[in-house]
């Protein structure tokens, strides 16, 4: 593993966490191992999808932060700072369309939990 | 069952047989079918995997994974790009479609008999009705059953019907169906009566092969005459069917014409004319909870506008997807999360005019299609019915998904103004694209068609395409049961009998000269050049469009070079090693020259570099500070007797550099480049092979390039130091 991969994990999973929320009637995502999926969509994925999210990561997660003034990457920002940042990025030209990439991506890796599929089908108001 | 699993196979693998078939979806499992009904041995490659029932996923990611063609993101490029969706497994995409069956429309087949009358004999109208017949009771199609449509098609029924729009129950290859919702990751019980358990399954019964895990690379064709098909296992392990009777293609309009054109079978329009449904959908909200993920996956169509080509259709995804088209981001997608329950999606599908294109470049499939103004209003007007439906059904609120317009609305209002004033460009829709034709169209014009009427291609004998390829324009309805029963004519046609199965007078079966091969054993066909009609000159343009193994075909058929006439020419040089793409843009040229040494009276060349200006510019020659042309890589023509080339070349010259004087620096020292001439009785196209020798070990390389007749040579160079002496 290169030192890329930690940082590419903790971004990626942030970027997800981010975009999905916190649902109170399904498990919490945070909760949900993403590993087998990580593993899943770098091995299956095609390229352009592949190299698509990896951009959409680094420049959602990283980039845009810092020209937005936030002082730190999304990993490292308040749960509730992740979420005035993700709504603020929707509305912005180009990222509004890497986070419907990421949007469809965190949705697949969140539900492709056993445990949530289960939830979300037993799921009754 | 003769199942052969391309991923356990560890040699390489040479089969004969009567009909080859490459796809096993609606298409190769209707013509295997049928071709070992009438008596033929049929062998069918298939690219994907095969599954068990048990095996299908639960999650929609697992089955996009695992199911689907590049996870289902293959793309289309154009003004807008579109996934276009294809399953990749044994039953090709028909385990794991919606399973809604259509007939052909009879005003689709009048407009193609309108275009080409000579396809009223070729698919005669009630032969294709008997065969549907047959066709929808062994799939056992039927409307779905009310007690298991679930919610969400039957407020479409109620939405159509308060709106007054011609609406019915889907009809579907289902038997005792549990409306489980998983059709689009391959039904968890085995209840859909897709192709891999029906059509297949009765060529497998009857005694046809499959072959699994098979990626077909080429068709082999010699003397315009297609021979068989080689391809390659996930294994890693070479295969090769060789057919006595006929090649039937029938991996879908995208993979067809690729095969073709990786082939070098570039007849036509091969590739041109892609045609398809681009679907657009509406989420909608509703105050009961409606599970959109019970119930049949699409139970309920609405098909009063379909003559202004929009059909209606329930949906159903895998949560993960239905998730994934849901509004906003963060707490706002969280709260949409905690309503899933609520959620509905339905779709609409297009029957777009737009044509595209399907491309192979540096190997890889390339699809481009853009959506016409027009079919864009038609996403806009589907857009609108779809919100007024649901609306009439009960919704609270509809999503209509169109970027730069308002994210959710209950007023039917707003969905006439999306309809007349809505975005005009298709970036503003979430669309997605199924059902593909049109690539391989079939016709009697052989200049404006790649198939005659009766699916034979027009310039290759014995070599057949099924698929909806042929359609000569899109449906407007779900395709599967139309291709499978256009597939089954293809199939008779294949065979020498006519379309409705009675034999025709004076057609050959069987080219006696085609020796059988045994099974498994290893292959004694004479080589031939894979793809490409030896009885015609080749060309340097022919040349650019092979790859490697192309190249290397024609190389070991090629002529032996003939130093007298070379002596005292010079040759433009092309690279053919690189991608197609990368040829365009860098476009990689040399000169080569050939005179007579009057000193050993052998012929001696060199490389002179080139000037680049592009594909077509014009060929100057890169000169020193001197004015004097910058030379390199000088060498001989030698006999290639007595060498020992790698991959057993055995032709009769090469151009040694190891001994014309090069200076140590020169890497082209180390050439030691099999040459031929690729027509014969002529020396005007050369092809060449980079093969380097480092003391007594070869090193071949997959880089080939063409030399092409340019005039006398205008300027003789010595080499940079004597040659050395050779022993011959």
């Amino acid at each position: 593993m290169n030192a890329w991969n930690p940082t590419r994990d903790a971004l990626r999973t942030a970027l997800v966490l981010a975009v999905l929320g916190e649902p109170t009637r399904l498990p919490a995502p945070a909760s949900v191992d993403l590993q087998r999926f990580w593993h899943q969509f770098d091995a299956t994925a095609p390229a352009h999808l592949r190299w698509g999210f990896e951009a959409a990561t680094v420049l959602l997660g990283a980039v845009l932060p810092a020209l937005l003034g936030h002082g730190r990457t999304l990993p490292h920002m308040t749960a509730a700072a992740r979420d005035a940042y993700i709504h603020r990025v929707a509305g912005l030209p180009v990222a509004a369309d890497l986070i419907q990439i990421v949007k469809v991506v965190a949705a697949l890796g969140y539900f492709a939990d056993e445990g949530v599929e289960d939830a979300a089908r037993g799921v009754s108001p | 069952m003769n199942h052969i699993d391309g991923r356990s196979l560890s040699s390489p693998l040479t089969l004969t047989t009567d009909v080859v078939i490459v796809g096993s979806g609606p298409a190769g499992a209707a013509a295997a079918r049928e071709a070992v009904a009438r008596g033929a041995r049929v062998v069918v490659l298939e690219a994907g995997r095969w599954f068990e029932p048990g095996e299908h996923p639960r999650s929609a990611f697992d089955a996009m994974a695992l199911l689907y063609r590049d996870m289902s993101a293959s793309v289309v490029i154009g003004r807008a790009p579109m996934p276009y969706i294809q399953g990749k497994m044994v039953g090709g995409s028909s385990p794991i479609n919606g399973a809604i069956c259509w007939r052909l429309p009879r005003d689709v087949h009048e407009g193609w008999l309108r275009a080409d009358p000579a396809l009223g004999d070729a698919l005669p109208w009630a032969v294709l009705e008997a065969l549907t017949d047959e066709l929808e009771e062994r799939l056992h199609v039927r409307p779905t059953d009310p007690a298991v449509a679930g919610p969400k098609n039957l407020l479409m029924a109620r939405g159509a019907e308060a709106l007054g729009i011609e609406h019915r129950p889907i009809r579907r290859n289902v038997s005792g169906c549990e409306g489980s919702g998983r059709c689009i990751q391959g039904c968890p019980t085995g209840r859909k009566r897709s192709v891999d358990v029906t059509l297949l399954a009765d060529a497998l019964d009857g005694g046809a092969t499959l072959i699994s895990s098979v990626e077909a690379e080429g068709i082999e064709v010699d003397g315009a005459v297609a021979q068989g098909v080689r391809g390659l296992s996930a294994s890693g392990a070479r295969v090769r069917v060789v057919a006595r009777q006929a090649v039937i293609v029938a991996a879908s309009a995208v993979q067809s014409p690729v095969l073709l054109l990786g082939s070098g079978l570039r007849h036509g329009p091969v590739g041109q004319h892609f045609q398809c449904h681009p679907g657009v959908s509406m989420a909608g909200r509703f105050p009961d909870p409606v599970r959109m993920w019970e119930g049949a996956t699409q139970g309920h169509e609405v098909i009063g506008l379909r003559g202004e080509g929009l059909k209606f259709e329930a949906l159903g995804f895998g949560l993960g997807v239905l998730a994934g088209r849901l509004d906003g981001v963060g707490s706002t997608f969280a709260r949409e999360l905690d309503d899933l329950a609520h959620q509905l999606d339905w779709g609409v599908a297009v029957k777009a005019e737009a044509h595209g294109r399907v491309r192979r470049v540096a190997g890889r499939t390339v699809v481009t299609w853009s959506p016409t103004d027009r079919d864009v209003a038609k996403f806009r007007r589907g857009l609108r019915v779809l919100g007024e439906m649901m609306l009439a059904a009960g919704a609270d609120h509809v999503a209509p998904g169109v970027r730069g317009f308002t994210p959710r609305t209950a007023s039917v209002g707003d969905l006439i103004r999306l309809e007349q004033d809505g975005p005009t460009h298709p970036m503003a829709f979430t669309s997605a694209i199924t059902h593909m034709f049109g690539t391989c169209r079939m016709g009697s014009d052989a200049a404006q068609n790649v198939v005659r009427p009766d699916l034979r291609h027009h310039t290759v004998e014995r070599l057949f395409v099924a698929d909806s390829s042929v359609f000569p324009t899109n449906l407007g309805v779900n395709p599967q049961l139309p291709i499978m029963a256009v597939a089954t004519v293809c199939a008779r046609r294949a065979l020498g009998l006519d379309a409705g199965g009675a034999p025709m007078a004076a057609t050959p079966r069987r080219h006696p000269h085609i020796p059988e091969v045994p099974m498994a054993a290893p292959s004694i066909i004479r080589p031939v050049i894979r793809g490409v009609e030896p009885a015609l000159a080749l060309t340097l343009e022919d040349l650019m469009g092979m790859n490697a193994s192309q190249l290397h075909a024609v190389l070991e058929r090629g002529h032996a070079l003939d130093p007298d006439t070379l002596a005292g020419r010079q040759y433009l040089g092309v690279d053919l090693s690189l991608p197609e793409l990368a040829r365009k843009v860098l476009w990689h040229t040399f000169r080569k020259t050939f005179v007579r040494d009057e000193d050993s009276g052998e012929v001696r060349g060199w490389n002179v570099k080139m000037e680049q200006h592009g594909i077509d510019g014009a060929r100057i020659p890169r000169r020193s500070w001197r004015g004097e042309p910058v030379t390199f890589g000088h060498y001989r023509v030698r006999s290639a007797a007595g060498q020992r080339f790698p991959r057993q070349w055995r032709g009769a010259h090469f151009l040694d550099y190891t001994t014309a004087g090069n200076l140590p620096i020169d890497p082209a020292g180390l050439g030691f480049t099999p040459l031929v001439a690729v027509n014969a009785a002529s020396q005007d196209l050369l092809l060449g092979w980079e093969v380097f020798k480092v003391g007594p070990a070869f090193v071949p390389t997959p880089l080939y390039w063409a030399l092409r007749y340019e005039g006398p040579v205008e300027h003789q160079v010595a080499p940079p130091r004597p040659a050395r002496r050779h022993s011959a």
